[in-house]
Protein backbone atom coordinates (compact mmCIF):
# COMPACT_ATOMS: atom_id res chain seq x y z
CA UNK A 1 0.00 0.00 0.00
CA UNK A 2 1.47 3.78 -0.77
CA UNK A 3 -1.63 5.99 0.14
CA UNK A 4 -2.79 8.36 -1.96
CA UNK A 5 -1.07 8.49 -5.16
CA UNK A 6 1.30 6.33 -4.40
CA UNK A 7 3.50 8.69 -2.52
CA UNK A 8 5.64 6.36 -0.11
CA UNK A 9 7.05 5.28 -3.68
CA UNK A 10 7.88 9.08 -4.87
CA UNK A 11 9.36 10.16 -1.75
CA UNK A 12 11.41 7.15 -1.79
CA UNK A 13 12.75 7.39 -5.61
CA UNK A 14 12.43 10.73 -6.24
CA UNK A 15 16.17 11.68 -7.27
CA UNK A 16 16.09 7.62 -9.70
CA UNK A 17 12.47 9.06 -11.70
CA UNK A 18 13.95 12.34 -12.15
CA UNK A 19 15.03 11.97 -15.56
CA UNK A 20 14.94 13.95 -18.72
CA UNK A 21 11.99 14.69 -20.41
CA UNK A 22 11.57 13.24 -23.93
CA UNK A 23 11.17 15.51 -26.82
CA UNK A 24 8.35 13.92 -28.05
CA UNK A 25 7.03 14.88 -24.75
CA UNK A 26 8.12 18.47 -24.52
CA UNK A 27 6.77 19.25 -28.05
CA UNK A 28 3.11 17.43 -27.11
CA UNK A 29 2.68 19.45 -24.18
CA UNK A 30 3.83 22.67 -25.97
CA UNK A 31 1.50 21.66 -28.79
CA UNK A 32 -1.52 21.09 -25.99
CA UNK A 33 -0.88 24.55 -24.51
CA UNK A 34 -1.41 26.79 -27.80
CA UNK A 35 -4.80 25.86 -27.72
CA UNK A 36 -5.53 28.12 -24.96
CA UNK A 37 -7.96 30.39 -26.25
CA UNK A 38 -6.14 33.16 -24.14
CA UNK A 39 -2.62 34.03 -22.86
CA UNK A 40 -0.91 31.80 -20.52
CA UNK A 41 0.38 33.04 -17.74
CA UNK A 42 -0.43 30.93 -14.71
CA UNK A 43 -0.17 27.10 -15.17
CA UNK A 44 -0.14 24.48 -12.69
CA UNK A 45 2.06 21.42 -13.23
CA UNK A 46 -0.31 19.28 -11.11
CA UNK A 47 1.22 15.81 -9.96
CA UNK A 48 4.53 17.81 -11.12
CA UNK A 49 6.81 16.63 -9.10
CA UNK A 50 10.28 17.54 -8.98
CA UNK A 51 9.22 19.93 -11.59
CA UNK A 52 10.45 18.19 -14.63
CA UNK A 53 7.31 18.96 -17.14
CA UNK A 54 7.51 22.78 -15.68
CA UNK A 55 10.88 22.77 -16.61
CA UNK A 56 10.12 22.13 -20.28
CA UNK A 57 7.89 24.61 -20.55
CA UNK A 58 9.18 27.46 -18.36
CA UNK A 59 9.86 29.40 -21.40
CA UNK A 60 6.20 29.52 -22.22
CA UNK A 61 4.61 30.89 -18.78
CA UNK A 62 5.11 33.43 -16.68
CA UNK A 63 4.38 32.34 -13.55
CA UNK A 64 4.23 28.11 -13.32
CA UNK A 65 2.93 26.71 -10.01
CA UNK A 66 4.25 22.96 -9.09
CA UNK A 67 1.77 21.19 -7.22
CA UNK A 68 2.62 17.11 -5.28
CA UNK A 69 1.81 15.48 -2.66
CA UNK A 70 5.17 14.13 -2.39
CA UNK A 71 7.18 16.37 -0.48
CA UNK A 72 10.50 14.59 -1.74
CA UNK A 73 9.71 14.99 -5.05
CA UNK A 74 8.61 18.78 -4.28
CA UNK A 75 11.97 19.64 -2.78
CA UNK A 76 13.64 19.01 -6.24
CA UNK A 77 11.16 21.31 -7.69
CA UNK A 78 12.02 24.25 -5.12
CA UNK A 79 15.53 23.42 -5.76
CA UNK A 80 15.00 24.74 -9.29
CA UNK A 81 13.52 27.04 -7.94
CA UNK A 82 10.00 26.89 -8.90
CA UNK A 83 7.10 27.60 -6.77
CA UNK A 84 5.20 24.82 -5.08
CA UNK A 85 2.57 23.71 -3.03
CA UNK A 86 2.32 20.76 -1.48
CA UNK A 87 -1.63 19.84 -2.14
CA UNK A 88 -3.85 17.25 -2.77
CA UNK A 89 -5.17 17.20 -6.35
CA UNK A 90 -8.77 16.34 -5.00
CA UNK A 91 -9.11 19.49 -2.83
CA UNK A 92 -6.57 22.02 -4.58
CA UNK A 93 -5.24 25.49 -2.64
CA UNK A 94 -6.70 27.47 -5.76
CA UNK A 95 -9.89 29.60 -5.98
CA UNK A 96 -12.42 29.13 -9.09
CA UNK A 97 -10.99 30.36 -11.77
CA UNK A 98 -7.31 31.56 -11.13
CA UNK A 99 -5.38 29.70 -13.56
CA UNK A 100 -4.75 29.65 -17.52
CA UNK A 101 -3.76 26.02 -17.62
CA UNK A 102 -2.96 22.94 -15.90
CA UNK A 103 -0.52 20.12 -17.38
CA UNK A 104 -0.22 16.51 -15.98
CA UNK A 105 2.17 14.58 -17.33
CA UNK A 106 2.76 11.32 -16.52
CA UNK A 107 1.08 11.66 -13.57
CA UNK A 108 -3.01 11.62 -14.04
CA UNK A 109 -2.72 7.05 -13.79
CA UNK A 110 -1.49 8.06 -10.36
CA UNK A 111 -4.49 9.84 -8.90
CA UNK A 112 -7.05 8.43 -6.80
CA UNK A 113 -10.42 9.74 -7.36
CA UNK A 114 -9.82 10.80 -10.57
CA UNK A 115 -13.14 12.31 -11.67
CA UNK A 116 -12.75 14.51 -8.19
CA UNK A 117 -9.47 15.41 -9.60
CA UNK A 118 -11.54 16.64 -13.23
CA UNK A 119 -13.36 18.42 -11.44
CA UNK A 120 -11.00 20.79 -9.72
CA UNK A 121 -8.96 21.09 -12.90
CA UNK A 122 -12.46 22.40 -14.12
CA UNK A 123 -12.95 24.47 -11.40
CA UNK A 124 -9.66 26.49 -10.90
CA UNK A 125 -9.64 27.11 -15.26
CA UNK A 126 -10.17 30.19 -16.62
CA UNK A 127 -12.77 30.25 -19.56
CA UNK A 128 -10.28 29.28 -22.84
CA UNK A 129 -8.00 28.01 -20.10
CA UNK A 130 -6.29 24.61 -21.47
CA UNK A 131 -5.77 21.11 -19.52
CA UNK A 132 -3.32 19.18 -20.99
CA UNK A 133 -3.05 15.28 -19.59
CA UNK A 134 0.06 13.27 -21.14
CA UNK A 135 -0.45 9.95 -20.51
CA UNK A 136 0.52 6.11 -21.68
CA UNK A 137 -1.95 4.49 -23.49
CA UNK A 138 -2.78 1.01 -21.99
CA UNK A 139 -3.79 -0.55 -24.91
CA UNK A 140 -0.26 0.28 -26.42
CA UNK A 141 3.02 -1.64 -26.18
CA UNK A 142 4.73 0.64 -24.02
CA UNK A 143 1.69 1.78 -22.33
CA UNK A 144 0.93 -1.89 -21.66
CA UNK A 145 4.75 -2.53 -20.18
CA UNK A 146 4.63 0.58 -17.72
CA UNK A 147 1.29 -0.86 -16.60
CA UNK A 148 2.60 -4.12 -15.62
CA UNK A 149 5.61 -2.77 -14.42
CA UNK A 150 4.20 -0.55 -12.01
CA UNK A 151 1.50 -3.46 -10.99
CA UNK A 152 4.81 -5.22 -10.03
CA UNK A 153 5.86 -2.15 -7.68
CA UNK A 154 2.28 -2.41 -6.33
CA UNK A 155 1.10 0.48 -7.49
CA UNK A 156 -2.60 1.75 -7.57
CA UNK A 157 -2.58 3.23 -10.98
CA UNK A 158 -5.47 3.39 -12.94
CA UNK A 159 -4.77 3.74 -16.90
CA UNK A 160 -7.44 5.35 -19.28
CA UNK A 161 -7.55 4.45 -22.84
CA UNK A 162 -7.58 7.68 -24.79
CA UNK A 163 -11.47 7.84 -25.73
CA UNK A 164 -12.76 6.98 -22.26
CA UNK A 165 -10.64 10.23 -20.91
CA UNK A 166 -11.92 12.55 -23.36
CA UNK A 167 -14.81 11.21 -22.88
CA UNK A 168 -14.46 12.48 -18.87
CA UNK A 169 -12.99 15.45 -19.66
CA UNK A 170 -16.03 16.43 -22.21
CA UNK A 171 -18.23 15.60 -20.43
CA UNK A 172 -17.00 18.54 -17.66
CA UNK A 173 -17.64 21.22 -20.54
CA UNK A 174 -14.20 21.33 -22.05
CA UNK A 175 -14.18 21.04 -25.64
CA UNK A 176 -11.35 17.88 -26.07
CA UNK A 177 -9.03 16.88 -28.68
CA UNK A 178 -5.89 13.57 -28.23
CA UNK A 179 -3.54 12.81 -29.91
CA UNK A 180 -1.79 9.74 -29.71
CA UNK A 181 2.64 9.02 -30.69
CA UNK A 182 4.77 6.39 -29.85
CA UNK A 183 5.49 7.05 -26.14
CA UNK A 184 1.06 7.15 -25.45
CA UNK A 185 -1.39 10.56 -25.82
CA UNK A 186 -1.86 13.68 -25.38
CA UNK A 187 -5.47 15.43 -24.13
CA UNK A 188 -5.98 18.72 -24.88
CA UNK A 189 -9.48 19.96 -23.09
CA UNK A 190 -10.02 24.30 -23.73
CA UNK A 191 -12.56 25.60 -21.13
CA UNK A 192 -15.52 27.24 -23.05
CA UNK A 193 -15.08 31.36 -23.14
CA UNK A 194 -18.76 31.44 -22.93
CA UNK A 195 -19.10 29.74 -19.23
CA UNK B 1 8.00 30.32 -1.34
CA UNK B 2 7.94 33.73 -2.00
CA UNK B 3 5.26 36.25 -0.51
CA UNK B 4 3.72 36.76 -4.31
CA UNK B 5 2.77 32.86 -4.10
CA UNK B 6 -0.26 34.17 -2.01
CA UNK B 7 -1.53 35.89 -4.93
CA UNK B 8 -2.43 32.65 -5.81
CA UNK B 9 -2.88 30.70 -3.38
CA UNK B 10 -5.88 29.84 -0.88
CA UNK B 11 -7.46 27.97 1.53
CA UNK B 12 -7.96 23.88 0.20
CA UNK B 13 -11.30 23.73 2.65
CA UNK B 14 -13.04 26.86 1.74
CA UNK B 15 -10.78 28.89 -0.89
CA UNK B 16 -10.86 31.43 1.32
CA UNK B 17 -7.42 33.86 1.34
CA UNK B 18 -4.87 33.15 3.82
CA UNK B 19 -2.65 35.44 5.85
CA UNK B 20 0.79 34.51 6.26
CA UNK B 21 3.23 35.00 9.74
CA UNK B 22 6.64 34.61 9.11
CA UNK B 23 9.10 32.61 11.28
CA UNK B 24 12.26 32.55 8.99
CA UNK B 25 13.40 34.27 5.69
CA UNK B 26 16.24 33.77 3.43
CA UNK B 27 16.20 36.89 1.41
CA UNK B 28 12.53 36.89 -0.21
CA UNK B 29 12.12 33.18 -0.01
CA UNK B 30 10.37 32.40 3.34
CA UNK B 31 11.93 29.23 4.90
CA UNK B 32 9.52 28.69 7.28
CA UNK B 33 6.17 29.88 8.73
CA UNK B 34 2.42 29.78 8.95
CA UNK B 35 -0.73 30.25 6.36
CA UNK B 36 -3.62 30.63 8.40
CA UNK B 37 -7.15 31.04 6.70
CA UNK B 38 -9.19 33.58 8.84
CA UNK B 39 -12.48 32.17 7.15
CA UNK B 40 -12.10 28.60 9.00
CA UNK B 41 -9.33 29.34 11.65
CA UNK B 42 -6.99 26.42 9.59
CA UNK B 43 -3.60 26.78 9.68
CA UNK B 44 -1.38 25.45 7.48
CA UNK B 45 2.93 24.91 7.95
CA UNK B 46 5.85 26.47 6.08
CA UNK B 47 8.89 24.18 6.03
CA UNK B 48 11.67 23.81 4.45
CA UNK B 49 10.28 26.83 1.78
CA UNK B 50 7.21 24.70 0.64
CA UNK B 51 4.17 25.20 1.91
CA UNK B 52 1.98 22.05 2.87
CA UNK B 53 -1.54 22.75 1.73
CA UNK B 54 -3.25 19.76 2.61
CA UNK B 55 -6.50 19.54 3.94
CA UNK B 56 -5.73 18.89 7.75
CA UNK B 57 -6.90 14.95 7.40
CA UNK B 58 -4.90 14.29 4.93
CA UNK B 59 -1.55 15.40 6.87
CA UNK B 60 -0.56 12.50 9.16
CA UNK B 61 -1.18 9.85 5.84
CA UNK B 62 0.82 11.87 4.00
CA UNK B 63 3.86 12.57 6.05
CA UNK B 64 3.84 9.14 8.12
Amino acid sequence: MHGPGDIQFFTRFARLYDLVMPDADRTAISTGLQKAERPIDRLVDLGGGSGRATLAVKSEVSEPLVVDISIGMLSRARDRGFACALSDARRLPLPNASVDAVIIVDAFHHMPEQSMVLDECTRILRPGGVLVIREFDPSRALGWLIKTGERLFQMNSQFYKPDTLSQLVSDRGLTVSTRSDRLGYTLVGVLSTHN
Amino acid sequence: MKESLLDIICCPIDKHDLELEVDEKDGDEIISGTLTCPECGETYPIEDGIPNLLPPDMRDEVTA
